[in-house]
């Protein structure tokens, strides 16, 4: 730790590197969770579009109403796929000063959160993700949501751990 | 005179008028249609004949609840914490602890200038996040309670951190140097340098809702708009250039005299380790930043602006709600100098001059060319096959993407100390950004699949009051940084905010 005044050179190779971290993956069940919810997703617009063709169908043009369901069709193959691959992707690691949860196909991003600027955590149980027995550890930290963080796909023993382990760690950055 | 903010207390009397007129402000924007059919009174006797009681008894319904909320609202002191006890169905009792109020702030329309109160504005942050605000309070009571405010919480940081406090908060009283301080001449010159681009998207804006609106109770001006344009009343090319310059022009006064009439006078002080501005001519407004709050200074120009020499300052304070610019200090027309002694005010003895500029990688501009290029032919397709007589429109604007991803790859940089972050950006205008690392609230390293192919990466920095982003770094250095970076958050021991 650096005192006020103390001005050490430091060596960028030799601080803790992302590269070393090992990543715990979300659990396998997610994987479940996920596909449902986007089931669920789809089901929604797909009876949506249709009631809106029985209704309106006359008023839409023929090209698009030729276009839309390979457009519909494109759409739920890439996400299902997304979603698909995506999840193994997904882990999270603790360290002793921060949290870092990865994730991402296409988009791949490592988000890390000092214990220090964690305003508070909790735990939340979505609807299905009930039913398989996961739940999600939200991180929340100042100003906005935009940097905040939530790992799901964690067991409930596991996110409630990781939960008093985070709030300990706040509290014991906070009294230093 | 002192004032016992340890009694329930209330608000200046003045306050009713106040809520009377927002409310009634609230119901004519609501129905000002209505009301104009009512008073023209053609083809609607009906109408009108139940719309004005309604409307005379929503007003009246709206004064006699502020006159028994005003009665309901009481505010004091206790424990150090702000209490405010309001309701006249469902009561409230509110408690800011002193230590989480960001900053207090006051605001003054005209009625609050002639009747000599101000309204009070208290910001927190946190994730429970609120603003309050009082309406009115008189001028001596709003100065006496912000004072007591800021002192008490000034105490309790220092009380909790080092034990010699008593004699820095009296050091930190006696400052008071003005920084900038707009002459005619100088407002004048921000007003012509405005975004008038801005300001003509705001009449369009405003122009497409009155029309709507009359459109909604059937004073329809669409049919006749489209009748001029099939009559070929306005023949086309020239037609346009006309409009736009006209419209243009008429963008160019209304900026002018908004910039008149909100920076009026304009002064900015340095009071110990705050920022005080004052700046309206018919709503005075006055508003703080302490420099632990303020999380990113950020200050940009336009080809104008540049012209004239002087940038836009933004003061980025931290806030409970997504960034708003409520929560930032805006201080147009400052010099390279104010920059400078903004900066060495805020950063004090930190390594930020002499910056070490880096570019982005030129994939940055090729992605950005293939995207814009895309999309560009996309939309000039369309526009082909649905209304060809209208193709010059998306082409020219596909041109115009294309030239500005130039510009903005030209503009793009950034550089990092050991005690600073600095983006720079733009595309006509330069906008640059400074912060100090240890500010930082998160860091993401991210990579598109069309960077991870090219070994590059991006690091996205989370901050208290926005995100700064480094684009189309190579990858090791992008991991580097990001290591770096939280090496620094980790390591400081500052309060950040």
């Amino acid at each position: 730790m650096l005192g006020p005044f103390e001005n050490i050179q430091i060596e960028i190779q030799a601080l803790p590197s992302l590269e070393d971290v090992s990543f715990k993956p979300v659990e396998k069940t997610y994987l479940t969770v996920r596909l449902i919810s986007l089931f669920i997703f789809w089901a929604i617009i797909l009876v949506g579009y249709y009631l809106l063709t029985v209704v309106a169908g006359s008023d839409i043009p023929n090209l698009i109403q030729q276009i839309i369901p390979y457009v519909l069709l494109v759409m739920i193959i890439v996400t299902f796929v997304i979603a698909f691959f995506g999840v193994k992707r997904k882990g999270y690691a603790l360290r002793d000063r921060d949290i870092i949860y990865k994730k991402g196909l296409l988009w791949k991003s490592n988000t890390t959160v000092p214990f220090s600027r964690i305003q508070h955590c909790e735990v939340k149980q979505g609807p299905i993700a009930r039913l398989f027995n996961l739940a999600v550890l939200h991180i929340y930290t100042a100003g906005g949501s935009s940097s905040d963080l939530s790992i799901p796909g964690l067991l409930p023993d596991t996110a409630q751990t990781m939960k008093s382990f985070v709030l300990q760690k706040i509290k014991s950055e906070e009294e230093v | 005179m002192i004032h016992d903010f340890s009694v329930p207390n209330r608000q200046s009397i003045i306050a009713i008028v106040l809520i009377i007129y927002k409310t009634i402000r609230v119901v004519v924007r609501q129905v000002w249609p209505i009301i104009i059919i009512a008073f023209l009174g053609r083809n609607s006797s009906s109408y009108s004949s139940y719309v004005l009681p309604a409307v005379i008894g929503v007003s009246l319904l709206s004064m006699i609840w502020a006159v028994i909320s005003y009665f309901k609202y009481y505010f004091y002191i206790k424990d150090d914490e702000l209490v405010i006890e309001k309701g006249v169905l469902s009561k409230t009792k509110l408690n800011i602890p002193f230590d989480r109020i960001q900053s207090v702030n006051f605001q003054q329309n005209i009625i609050h200038q002639i009747t000599k109160v101000k309204k009070l504005e208290i910001d927190t942050a946190g994730s429970s996040g609120n603003e309050f605000s009082m309406e009115a309070l008189s001028l001596e009571k709003a100065d006496a309670l912000r004072d007591l405010i800021l002192k008490r919480k000034q105490e309790l940081l220092q009380f909790s951190t080092t034990e010699d406090a008593e004699e820095e908060v009296l050091e930190v009283e006696e400052e008071r140097t003005l920084i900038l301080n707009l002459s005619i001449e100088e407002l004048i010159k921000v007003g012509v340098s405005q975004n008038h681009f801005r300001s003509a998207g705001l009449i369009f804006a405003g122009i497409f809702y009155v029309l709507t609106q009359l459109n909604d109770i059937g004073l329809g001006v669409d049919d006749r708009i489209e009748g001029y344009i099939t009559q070929g009343m306005l023949p086309g090319l020239i037609a346009i250039v006309v409009i736009t310059i006209l419209f243009l022009m008429i963008s160019f006064l209304i900026s002018l005299v908004r910039s008149v009439l909100v920076y009026f006078n304009l002064k900015l002080w340095r009071l110990g380790d705050k920022y005080k501005l004052e700046k309206g001519l018919f709503t005075r407004k006055e508003t703080t930043a302490v420099d632990q709050k303020i999380q990113i200074m950020e200050w940009s120009d336009n080809p104008l602006k540049r012209l004239f020499n002087y940038f836009d300052v933004q003061l980025k304070q931290a806030s409970s709600v997504q960034v708003k610019s409520a929560s930032s200090i805006v201080i147009p027309g400052c010099n390279p100098t104010h920059v400078k002694t903004l900066q060495n005010n805020w950063l004090r003895h930190m390594v930020y001059q002499s910056l070490d500029k880096q570019s982005v990688s030129h994939h940055y501009l090729i992605r950005k060319l293939l995207y814009n290029a895309l999309f560009g032919v996309l939309f000039i397709g369309v526009v082909y096959i649905l209304k060809p007589e209208f193709i010059l429109f998306p082409i020219l604007f596909t041109v115009y993407k294309l030239a500005s991803s130039w510009l903005q790859y030209r503009k793009r940089s950034y550089a990092v100390t050991d005690d600073v972050l600095y983006i720079g950006r733009g595309t006509f205008g330069f906008h640059h950004a400074i912060m100090p690392l240890f500010k930082i609230q998160s860091v993401s390293l991210t990579e598109s699949l069309y960077e991870t192919r090219r070994g590059l990466a991006s690091v996205n920095v989370l901050t208290a009051s926005g995100s700064m982003l480094i684009p189309f770094i190579p990858k090791d250095l992008a991991m580097k940084l990001n290591n770096y970076l939280l090496y620094s958050i980790e390591s400081s021991r500052q309060a950040w905010m």
